[in-house]
C-alpha cells in the first residue's frame, strides 16, 4: 500500500485563521486583504461551529429560521430598553449553549452594531436632531455667527435622543445577534434547504447555493493577486494608476468568473442537471422545536405586547 | 451604503421587499427564458464577482477609500435583469453571512442597490452610449455617468428611506422610533460624500474596469448588451 504523504499523515494542526486587526489607517491593498482575511476567519469559525454538538444546532434548520425570522420582526417592533436589554442576555446565553463562545459573540453582534449602526446615530442624541427634554446641557444662551449661519442658542442631550439612539442600537445589535446565531449554528446547505422550504424559489436558491461555493476560491485567487500586486509594488502609486489596476483586475476577474460558469454549466449538464432545483426533503419537527415555538412565541409577547396592552390600558 | 438593521420600521422594510417581489420574478422570468441549466452557474458568477466588487477598497481623494457598489457594471456587462439577481444574492450572502446590511432591511438594500442602481445607471449608459462602437471614448464615459448616476439614484432612495422615518414613526413624546434624521439631515448626509467622492471613484472604476472588459473580453458585454 502506498504510504500516505506526510502533510495528510499529520495529525496536527495549526491555529484557526484570525482576522488580523490595525488601527492605523492602511492602503487599498492591504484593507482589502484584511477584508477576504476576515471572512475567511468567519467562514472557518461558522463551519466549526455548525459542526459541534449544541443547544441551537440540534433544532431543526426550518423551525430555527421561522424562530429567527419571528424574532427579527419581534425586535423590529419592540419599543421598551428593559425588555430588548433581557432579549440581548437571552441571545447571549443561547450563544454560550450553543458553543459560540462570549469573544466571538460580542464581536459579532456589538462590534458592528456600534460601527454601523452606533457612530452613525450619535449625533442623534443632541437637541439639534432630536428636541426634547434636556438632561444635559453643553451650552446655552450662545451667539455664534458664521457669515450667514447662526448656531442654535442652545445644544443639549435629550432624553428623546438618548432613547432613540439606544433603541436603534439595541435593534442592531439584537438583530446581529438572533442572525449570527442562526448562521453559525446551521450548516449552509442545510440552511439553503431550509429557504427554499419555505418558499424562496429554487432557482435563487441554487444561484445562492453556487456563488457561496465558488466565493471563496475567488476570495482565495483574489487575495494571492493582491498580495502579488502588493509585494512588487516600491513608492507611491499614482491615484490613476490605482484605478487603472483595480479596472484591469475586474476586468481579469470577470474573464475567469465567465470561463468558471460555463464549465460548471457543463459539468453539472454531464451529471444530469436539466436547469430544475430539486425540492428540499422535509425534516420532521420534534419536542425540542415545539419548546422553541413556544419560547419565541413568549418572547415576542414580551417584547411586542407590553407597546399594544398599554395603548389598550389607556383606551 | 448597506442599510443595518434597526434603522427603518418593519412596514417599511415590508413595504420595500414587496416591491422587489415583481422586480425578482421578472428578473427570474427572464433569466428561466435563457439558456436554462447554463444559466444557473453564469448567475452565481455574476453573484461572486458582484461580491468581489463591494469587496474592493476604492482609493479615493480624500487619502481613504470607500467600498465599489458595481451594480452598473454588473447592468452593462450581463444585463440589468441578470444584475438584479446577481446583486440580490451578493447582498443576501454579506447580510446574513458578515452583517453587512440588515435581513429585515435586505428588500430595501436591494431596491436601492439591485433595482434602482442598475436601472439607472443601465439606462443612462444606453442613452448616452448611443450606436457608438464598443470600445469607443464616448462608451467609456456613458459608462462612468451611468455609474454615477445609478449610485446617487442608490443614494437618495436610501437617504428618503431614513428621512421618512422620523415623520412616520414617532412615539408620543417625539422620541423617533427608527432611523432619528429627518430628510433634511439623511438626504445631504448620503447625497453630498456619494456626489463628491463614491460616486466619483464608481464612474473611474467602471469606466477603466469596462474598458479592459471590451479589451480582453468583448464577446461577454456583446452577450449581455440589451438583456
Amino acid at each position: 500500500m502506498t504510504p500516505l504523504p506526510t502533510w495528510l499523515a499529520t495529525g496536527e494542526t495549526g491555529p484557526l485563521l484570525t482576522a488580523e486587526r490595525r488601527w492605523r489607517r492602511a492602503d487599498y491593498l492591504t484593507k482589502t486583504l484584511a477584508d477576504i482575511q476576515k471572512i475567511m476567519a468567519e467562514d472557518i469559525l461558522q463551519t466549526g461551529v455548525a459542526a459541534r454538538p449544541g443547544f441551537l444546532q440540534a433544532l431543526e434548520p426550518r423551525v430555527k429560521t421561522v424562530a429567527a425570522a419571528t424574532l427579527l420582526i419581534a425586535v423590529a417592533l419592540a419599543a421598551g430598553i428593559p425588555a430588548l436589554a433581557a432579549f440581548h442576555c437571552l441571545l447571549f446565553l443561547a450563544a454560550l449553549a450553543s458553543g459560540l463562545g462570549p469573544k466571538p459573540y460580542l464581536i459579532r453582534t456589538w462590534l458592528p452594531a456600534l460601527v454601523f449602526a452606533g457612530f452613525a446615530v450619535l449625533p442623534a442624541i443632541f437637541s439639534w436632531v432630536t428636541p426634547g427634554h434636556p438632561v444635559l446641557v453643553v451650552y446655552d444662551g450662545a451667539d455664534w455667527h458664521i457669515g450667514p449661519f447662526a448656531l442654535p442658542a442652545q445644544l443639549a442631550v435629550t432624553r428623546q435622543g438618548l432613547t432613540a439612539a439606544a433603541m436603534v442600537l439595541l435593534r442592531a445589535a439584537a438583530s446581529l445577534g438572533i442572525v449570527a446565531l442562526l448562521v453559525k449554528t446551521t450548516r449552509w446547505p442545510a440552511l439553503t434547504k431550509a429557504l427554499q422550504a419555505l418558499g424562496m424559489p429554487a432557482v435563487f436558491v441554487l444561484v445562492l447555493e453556487l456563488a457561496y461555493r465558488y466565493l471563496f476560491l475567488f476570495l482565495l485567487l483574489l487575495a494571492d493577486y493582491l498580495l502579488g500586486r502588493r509585494s512588487r509594488l516600491v513608492g507611491a502609486e499614482p491615484a490613476l494608476a490605482k484605478l487603472e489596476w483595480v479596472g484591469g483586475t475586474l476586468a481579469g476577474f470577470l474573464r475567469l468568473a465567465g470561463e468558471y460558469s460555463k464549465e460548471i454549466a457543463a459539468a453539472m449538464q454531464a451529471r444530469g442537471f436539466g436547469g430544475e432545483a430539486r425540492p428540499a426533503p422535509a425534516g420532521r419537527p420534534g419536542v425540542r422545536e415545539a419548546c422553541l415555538a413556544v419560547a419565541v412565541a413568549l418572547i415576542f409577547v414580551s417584547l411586542v405586547g407590553g407597546k399594544y396592552l398599554g395603548q389598550i390600558g389607556g383606551l | 451604503m448597506h442599510i443595518p438593521e434597526g434603522y427603518l420600521s418593519p412596514s417599511t422594510c415590508l413595504t420595500l421587499g414587496a416591491a422587489m417581489l415583481p422586480v425578482w420574478y421578472r428578473a427570474t422570468a427572464a433569466v428561466k427564458t435563457g439558456l436554462e441549466a447554463a444559466r444557473a452557474p453564469f448567475l452565481a458568477m455574476g453573484a461572486v464577482f458582484s461580491f468581489l466588487i463591494m469587496m474592493f477598497n476604492i482609493p479615493i481623494p480624500d487619502g481613504t477609500t470607500a467600498h465599489a457598489a458595481g451594480g452598473v457594471l454588473l447592468a452593462i456587462v450581463l444585463g440589468p435583469w441578470p444584475a438584479v439577481i446577481a446583486v440580490s444574492v451578493a447582498l443576501l450572502i454579506q447580510a446574513l453571512f458578515f452583517g453587512d446590511g440588515g435581513v429585515l432591511a435586505f428588500g430595501a438594500n436591494a431596491f436601492n442597490l439591485a433595482f434602482i442602481m442598475p436601472f439607472a445607471g443601465y439606462h443612462t449608459y444606453r442613452l448616452l452610449a448611443g450606436g457608438s462602437p464598443p470600445a469607443s471614448r464616448r462608451r467609456l464615459i456613458a459608462a462612468g455617468l451611468g455609474a454615477y448616476v445609478g449610485l446617487n439614484l442608490g443614494a437618495l432612495a436610501a437617504a428618503i428611506e431614513f428621512g421618512l422615518q422620523p415623520l412616520l414613526f414617532t412615539a408620543a413624546d417625539g422620541t423617533p422610533l427608527y432611523c432619528p434624521y429627518g430628510l433634511e439631515v439623511a438626504i445631504p448626509a448620503m447625497l453630498i460624500p456619494h456626489l463628491t467622492l463614491a460616486g466619483v471613484a464608481e464612474a473611474t472604476v467602471t469606466a477603466l474596469a469596462l474598458k479592459y472588459i471590451l479589451k480582453t473580453s468583448p464577446d461577454i458585454v456583446a452577450a449581455g448588451d440589451g438583456r
